[in-house]
């Protein structure tokens, strides 16, 4: 009676919960649970999200806030990643605009946990947050800390962030009593907040015996600026150390630039134009450009004068930085003043004061840089080329044709780069025009502007140069034909190729015709004429014809090649074969193929090889045909070097048979390099376009290449994307690499176990743990045992699970996996025990030994892979089956059958050991739960399906029968849909189910009784993923997805044959669909339906506000359990239970 | 400014030292004269921060190695294994800095010691060859620009997709599409998206983890060196070497990894050197205070109407990487626009850049990319994850290169550095 009391109660306040948002009655929930509630909640998923989260906090008030606070831990001592998500979306949501009020709340909330917390990190992260949202009210606060030797930085910083005149006294005030570690952090933040007051307070530090406090002291002095501190920045050079001494004169003019900004710019002044007259060493050559940087910037135009003069300097950077200075005085007056100066310098100088006009962008220096352009001196005239370009632009283009006319390479390319950088339509009439009288260097650069802009128009002046009296010439115009010449230029091409024997020459032609030939619109003719003038063609020129054919393809181009294959020319037979290698298209292929298997000649073999290879991994041909195809070619290669191209082009064929194939060679020295690469390509995901492979055979083909592959960037990528595999099939990790987290020691064995009491057993426990951490050690991401200790075990119990852990033993080496407390899947060395490892060892009735023995060898790591389920093993060894379903025996009580439940143990056989990459994986058992659990009543949900009956359930009964407290399909006897009788609107509804291969059903919400469901209501996908029959399905329509409409994450099912667990809440226009712990789907149906739905089609059902929950028959054996439901914000109801009570 | 120094004999020695060095090692070409390059004329360098990094940067050619510099003593050791005898190791980069042998100073260190370390290094004298991404914080990056500029120094950022090798998944180099942007084909204002589908991968598995523990610090590392101008945190072998990019304390996950690679090209096609965007808006789960998470979505807006969109799920499938009024631009050159290829070869080129680092230090010619578009682009970076970190709207002054009424975001531009370091 007692107990029912409070069951109501604990529904009371349920119920009152949920109400109250929506009736806005009063939330009775203490301040810790509001707390509690909302830090579960984070982090938020999104910006919206976490200011709505910030504000239920902020609603808490102080109190609320300091509840948050209170609960941070210091580093290392539990887990607050909540609580440090929950108090920064604080620090940021406050600092919206126009939210003073609440940030004044939060900063001095903070203020007051600052002083109750104790730990030093802590009250660090608290103070950080004040440096983000602090403002005056913080500065006193804040000040007791810089007397802290942990915290006067992080309090620094946040005063520094503050930065008010409060801030820089509280720096000031706290500055004497300081130590000296904190003296330096203040001096430097003083100098920072440029605190004129500070001044009089640090100077004596300058002369300090602690260089850190001496070298913050000058820095803080120069950066105020005081002229008071003059003549000690003007003498830091005679401090005794050279780093300070090389620092001087950086302070010295940061010392001038702050009194310029204060307004002694004559001052500044003098102290630049002493250092630009004083640092004359090549080493210091930053000294002048910063003082003359400086100069210019405090005075502007009066220091011009400086920056000319500047360009009398031997010091080639001072001057570059003159010049780049020059922008800063602009007009006629200064181009004037610059022009005059280039009389003054040497020609170098010249060349540098000229670009600088050139991009001055004033015309006025237009006749110097035309002048320039004649110099005697070449490094003018370069200089002047692109100056003169950019200024004046396509008005100066015919002067700049004329410095074509030279036969220096150097003038003539650059005046070639300066031309390329005017469009075609200014450009080409010139370079036509001209082109007759140019010096043959010239006219190179000339042809080759013409064909780089396409200008097919004046092909024919390109054509006139290939008969010109100068080689280079005669090349660059028959390269040029390749961008120029029409479809009716062909003839004369191969006219051309004829007529042509020079090698280079040939290859030019060759292109050309190429070109040409393919203008023409209809591929069959393109080869045409070629074929043709072939036939009348005899010896060695037949070659050159047959070459370019590759590059054009055709039908009758291809018999053409085939038939040439065969002739008994050999030089002849041998271009056939390597122009059929490079073949266009998959045509050549066939042929390719009956080269390969028929022909001697091994040259002629590699070329068929790699023409095929290519040739089919470029086709459009199905994965599963290029895969056949290749590995046919597979098996004939007789050369290594054939093999590993095969296995080289595998690598694009992405599939799973793909895989099994490739990893067949990772065994053999001659290929296993490139199989492991190939491996990793095939099973590995491309970036942005593909998932990768899943499954544990890919897993375990995967570490095996990983020791085959030599660059560790990829290593890591393939374990990487393990890791991946294994946490979306649900792994979790046992080892995290770094510590023994998750472990513990062993005490006794089940049965001593149990006969003690909880005390003795905690202090067993303890010694256990204390032991254990002598000899097992996390090292460099491996679990490690010396050989001397006890086993380790996991500190969770496990029922049902799958695990995978990879294992290494030395040469005699013992070992085992304990599976629920009791031994073993054995592990040890094979040359004492020839069985091998795997076997469950201790089997006296069933099965003891290994199917087979697959150990690696000894020094290697081996993977073994278990399951365990109900009293059963079966066990995988480096990716092969040892022990096939075979019941595990009792060893501590041989009478009985083996214990439900317990701990994983790996164990001590007073032999060193390995292990790495431990993951486990629970499987929910056959019998699970039915019926809600305590939290689930006290949070109002209610079991949809009673275990025993369809009570309550409509439609199709009979193809749906109650069993075993299961809702099973059979499609014998029917393969419709099984509706509730009552509608829902708004719910959380969580169920199992268990899916048989290929296996498809639904989830029909708000639905009508009668019509598709999928279109008169909603339908959440029911459907095995992996099935080979939906590998083309469109992403709205894998398990999960609201079918249609918003397709879901894939990849978390379970694999076939296991229960899975899911949640739909349906809230809205809101669905989220939960699948074994991971969000599939999340998303606003009006936004996914608007403006059309994914798959184009209407669906009406998008529009209900409420309906029938229920199982959409598609003729597939499906199983469920566990169906429970909470509606959510049904007011009336809430309201009659209240009325009841 | 005073010149006269007490010479000690320990001073008498250097000074001594590092005057024939002079006559022997220093360039040639810093004494100016003309165009004078004798085949002894050997550019040298240091490498400060010799992690994985740093030690794939010992063998560049064109300069000479003298010295590396670590605080990590393995790091150290195995640096000078691979440089060979005659390479001096140093701890601090100070002592580095003050050798007036060298010339070049490579800064492959974790992001956070950048600016320290290349304002220093300007004022030293030292032209500079950074790694990316430039800098941790806007404020960082202006200091950066003015001490190189201010010093006459010349300054590489290693990314060089602006002007070499293929625009990672674009599958061109980025100069066609520059010419065709410039020649205003698409139109504008243009809309760029940055994703996988058009080209560029974003590794979100740079993130941090959360609730670290404390643990020993090796002896081989300086951590408190290591963090230099960072805030002080326990250490844990995950906050440093290769995986220190998942904490925004010294840099900022995926997008400070590859955001550089990928936006500093964009800065150049849009001609947008000397600017930064206006309004930036980011969608994402919200960040840890102390690690970096990943992101949906960023856009960012020019003041033109100019658009960047940073698409981290890959959402858009039709996206195009350059979509304009008039036409757009996908992937390995594709366009909506015909005979692309014959419209390109009549337009004129860009201007010139200067893609050899060494020549431009031995001309005095800024590099390609420098510490001015470097830093605009880094901006793109740092304004990114400034919103993802607050999970607002923010708008951008790109002259002052200050937000817009938001204090909190302005105090993210410049975080004060630990002491005694300073900028």
């Amino acid at each position: 009676m007692k107990n029912n009391k409070k069951t109501i109660l604990i529904l009371i306040t349920a119920v009152l919960l949920a109400s109250s948002l929506v009736m806005g009655q009063e939330d009775v929930r203490t301040l810790k649970t509001k707390v509690v509630d909302t830090l579960a909640k984070f982090p938020a998923q999104n910006t919206a999200e976490r200011d709505k989260l910030a504000s239920e906090l902020i609603q808490l008030g102080q109190e609320g806030i300091q509840e948050v606070c209170r609960m941070l831990v210091p580093p290392g001592t539990g887990d607050d990643t909540r609580v440090r998500f929950a108090l920064n979306a604080l620090s940021v949501y406050v600092h919206r605009a126009g939210a003073e009020q609440e940030r004044g709340i939060y900063a001095r909330t903070l203020l007051k946990a600052l002083e109750s917390q104790k730990d030093s990190e802590v009250k660090a992260f608290l103070i950080r947050q004040l440096q983000l949202v602090g403002k005056n009210e913080s500065v006193k606060p804040l000040r007791i800390f810089l007397k802290d030797k942990r915290l006067c930085e992080p309090a620094t910083q946040a005063l520094l962030a503050i930065r008010t005149p409060e801030a820089e006294k509280a720096l000031l005030r706290s500055f004497r009593s300081a130590s000296e570690t904190n003296r330096i952090t203040i001096i430097k933040a003083l100098g920072e907040l440029r605190s004129k007051a500070a001044v009089k307070k640090i100077t004596r530090y300058v002369s300090s015996r602690n260089e850190k406090l001496r070298h913050v002291t000058l820095y803080a002095l120069a950066n105020i600026g005081d002229p008071k501190s003059e003549k000690i920045l003007d003498s830091i050079s005679l401090a005794s150390s050279s780093y300070e001494r090389a620092k001087a004169p950086s302070l010295y003019l940061l010392y001038a630039q702050r009194l310029a900004e204060s307004g002694k710019k004559q001052q500044c002044a003098r102290i630049c134009r002493n250092l630009i007259k004083n640092y004359t060493s090549p080493h210091e050559s930053n000294v002048p450009c910063l003082a003359l940087s400086i100069l210019v910037n405090a005075i502007g135009e009066r220091a011009f004068g400086d920056l000319l003069s500047s360009m009398e300097n031997p010091n080639k950077e001072l001057r570059s930085r003159a010049i780049e200075l020059a922008g800063t005085v602009q007009g006629e007056y200064a181009t004037a003043q610059w022009i005059k100066k280039m009389t003054e310098v040497p020609t170098e100088t010249q060349a540098e004061i000229i670009t600088m006009l050139g991009y001055r962008n004033d015309t006025a220096a237009l006749p110097t840089l035309l002048q320039a352009l004649k110099s005697d001196e070449k490094i003018i005239r370069l200089a002047a080329i692109p100056a003169l370009a950019h200024l004046g632009g396509s008005d100066v283009l015919p002067e700049l044709f004329t410095s074509l006319y030279t036969d220096q390479a150097d003038e003539i390319n650059t005046t070639k780069q300066v031309l390329k950088r005017f469009p075609s339509i200014e450009v080409i009439p010139g370079v036509v025009k001209i082109l007759e009288e140019m010096p043959p260097l010239a006219q190179v650069a000339l042809i080759e502007i013409l064909s780089e802009r396409l200008a097919k128009e004046h092909v024919d002046t390109v054509f006139a140069q290939i008969n010109s009296d100068h080689e280079s010439v005669r090349l660059a115009a028959l390269a040029g034909l390749e961008n120029l010449a029409s479809e009716k230029d062909l003839p004369h091409l191969i006219k051309i190729l004829l007529e042509t024997q020079d090698i280079t020459k040939i290859s030019l032609a060759q292109n050309a015709v190429v070109a040409s030939a393919n203008l023409i619109t209809d591929p069959e003719k393109r080869t045409g004429l070629i074929l043709e003038t072939l036939e009348e063609t005899t010896g060695a020129k037949r070659v050159d014809l047959l070459r370019p054919l590759a590059k054009i393809g055709g039908k009758n181009a291809l018999q053409t090649v085939i038939a040439e294959t065969k002739t008994e020319n050999p030089i002849i037979q041998d271009a056939a074969v390597s122009t059929l290698a490079e073949w266009p298209d998959i045509s050549a292929a066939e042929e390719l193929f009956n080269i390969y298997s028929t022909t001697k000649k091994q040259e002629h073999r590699l070329f068929a090889i790699q023409g095929y290879v290519r040739l089919v991994i470029e086709s459009e041909l199905a994965p599963e045909k290029k895969l056949r195809k290749l590995k046919e070619t597979l098996d004939i290669a007789a050369e290594t070097e054939e093999k590993n191209h095969i296995l080289k082009g595998l690598g694009s064929v992405k599939t799973l048979n793909s895989l099994r194939l490739v990893a067949a060679y990772l065994g053999n020295q001659d290929f296993q390099a490139q199989a492991a690469i190939t491996v990793a390509e095939i099973a590995l995901p491309q970036p942005g376009t593909m998932r990768g492979l899943f499954g544990a055979e890919v897993i375990s083909v995967l570490k095996k290449s990983v020791g085959l592959i030599e660059d560790s960037y990829e290593q890591e990528r393939i374990e990487k994307y393990i890791s991946t595999i294994l946490e979306q099939g649900g792994f979790v990790s046992l080892f995290n690499g770094k510590d023994l987290s998750g472990w513990k020691g062993l005490v006794g064995n089940p049965i001593s176990r149990a006969k003690m009491t909880t005390e003795e057993l905690t202090k067993a426990q303890e010694e256990a743990d204390l032991s254990m951490r002598e000899h097992w050690k996390a090292v460099d991401g491996i679990l490690v045992f010396d050989g001397k200790g006890e086993s380790l075990c996991t500190l969770k119990d496990y029922t049902d699970f799958e695990m995978l852990v990879d294992w290494k033993i030395e040469k005699h080496g013992d070992s085992g996996i304990y599976l629920r407390g009791s031994p073993q899947v054995q592990i040890w060395d094979p040359e004492q025990w020839p069985e091998g490892s795997g076997g469950l060892y201790n089997n006296k009735e069933g099965p003891s030994k290994p199917l087979k023995c697959v150990d690696n060898p000894i020094g290697e790591w081996s993977t073994l892979r278990i399951k365990m389920t109900g009293e059963t093993v079966t066990a995988y060894l480096n990716n092969v089956l040892v022990v096939d379903n075979v019941v595990m025996e009792n060893y501590w009580e041989r009478y009985k059958p083996i214990y439900p439940v317990g701990q994983i143990e790996l164990q001590s056989h007073n032999s060193p050991l390995y292990f790495r990459n431990i993951f486990i994986r629970e499987i929910i058992p056959e019998k699970g739960a039915q019926g809600l659990t305590e939290q689930e009543t006290a949070e109002g949900f209610e079991l949809l399906f009673n275990g025993k009956d369809l009570t309550g359930w409509t439609g199709d009964t009979t193809g749906y029968v109650a069993e075993d407290g299961k809702i099973v399909i059979y499609p014998k006897r029917g393969s419709g849909n099984l509706y509730t009788e009552k509608e829902y609107s708004d719910f959380i509804l969580r169920f199992e189910f268990k899916l048989t291969p290929g296996a498809n059903n639904g989830l029909g919400i708000r639905a009508p009784l009668t019509g598709d469901a999928a279109y008169v209501g909603m339908e959440l996908q029911i459907l095995d993923n992996t099935a080979h029959i939906y590998k083309d399905l469109e992403p709205y329509q894998y398990h999960g997805s609201i079918y249609g409409i918003i397709p879901a994450k894939r990849g978390y099912l379970r694999p076939v044959g296991e229960w899975n667990y899911e949640e739909v809440i349906a809230k809205g226009r809101r669905i989220t669909v939960n699948l074994n712990g991971v969000t599939i789907v999340d998303a606003n149906i009006d936004k996914a339906s608007t403006p059309t739905t994914l798959d184009g089609k209407d669906h009406p059902g998008l529009k209900r506000e409420k309906g029938h929950i229920g199982f959409l028959g598609h003729g597939s054996h499906v199983e469920f359990r566990n169906i429970r439901i909470k509606e959510l914000n049904e007011i009336p109801r809430v309201l009659i239970f209240i009325y009841n009570l | 400014m005073t010149r006269k120094k007490p010479i000690t004999r320990r001073d008498f020695i250097k000074h001594t030292i590092s005057a024939t060095a002079a006559l022997t090692i220093v360039p040639r070409y810093i004494l100016g004269g003309a165009g004078y390059t004798a085949p002894s004329d050997q550019l040298t360098k240091a490498v400060i921060g010799v992690g994985s990094m740093g030690r794939g940067h010992l063998h560049y050619p064109g300069a000479k190695l003298l010295a590396v510099c670590d605080v990590d003593e393995n790091h150290l050791n195995m640096a000078q294994k691979i440089a060979g005898p005659g390479v001096a190791a140093y701890k601090d980069f100070r002592e580095v800095l003050e050798r007036s042998d060298i010339d070049i100073v490579h800064i492959p260190t974790p992001p956070h010691w950048h600016a320290l370390i290349a304002v220093a290094a300007a004022e030293a004298g030292k032209d500079i060859w950074c790694e990316k991404p430039m800098t941790r914080t806007i404020g960082e990056g202006q200091k950066i620009v003015e001490a190189v500029q201010k010093n006459g120094r010349i300054f590489r950022l290693n990314t060089w997709f602006r002007f070499r090798g293929q625009f990672y998944g674009f599958g061109t180099t980025v100069k066609p599409i520059k010419k065709l942007v410039q020649s205003g084909v698409l139109g504008w204002p243009l809309k760029i998206t940055v994703s996988g589908i058009t080209g560029f991968d974003w590794k979100f598995y740079w993130s941090g983890e959360t609730n670290i523990k404390p643990e020993p610090v090796p002896k081989e590392l300086d951590y408190d060196f290591w963090l230099g101008p960072a805030p002080y945190k326990p250490y844990n072998k995950h906050r440093v070497h290769g995986t220190f990019r998942g904490y925004w304390d010294y840099d900022g996950g995926g997008l400070g990894d590859m955001g550089m690679h990928y936006l500093d090209p964009v800065q150049y096609i849009l001609d947008k050197d000397d600017t930064s965007p206006v309004e930036i808006e980011a969608d994402c789960p919200q960040q840890h205070p102390d690690a970096c998470g990943s992101w949906r979505r960023i856009q960012l807006k020019y003041a033109d109407g100019c658009e960047i969109i940073l698409d981290g799920e890959n959402k858009d499938k039709d996206a195009a990487f350059i979509e304009g009024p008039d036409g757009k631009l996908f992937k390995g050159l594709e366009s909506d626009i015909p005979n692309l290829k014959e419209k390109l070869a009549t337009l004129p080129e860009p201007e010139p850049q200067v893609t050899d680092f060494i020549k431009a230090v031995r001309t005095r010619k800024k590099f390609a990319l420098n510490e001015e578009n470097g830093h605009r682009s880094c901006t793109i970076v740092n304004l990114s994850k400034i919103a993802v970190r607050l999970g607002r709207p923010l708008r951008f002054d790109p002259d002052k290169q200050r937000f817009i009424n938001d204090v909190e975001a302005n105090r993210l531009i410049a975080q004060p550095m630990r002491a005694p370091w300073h900028l």
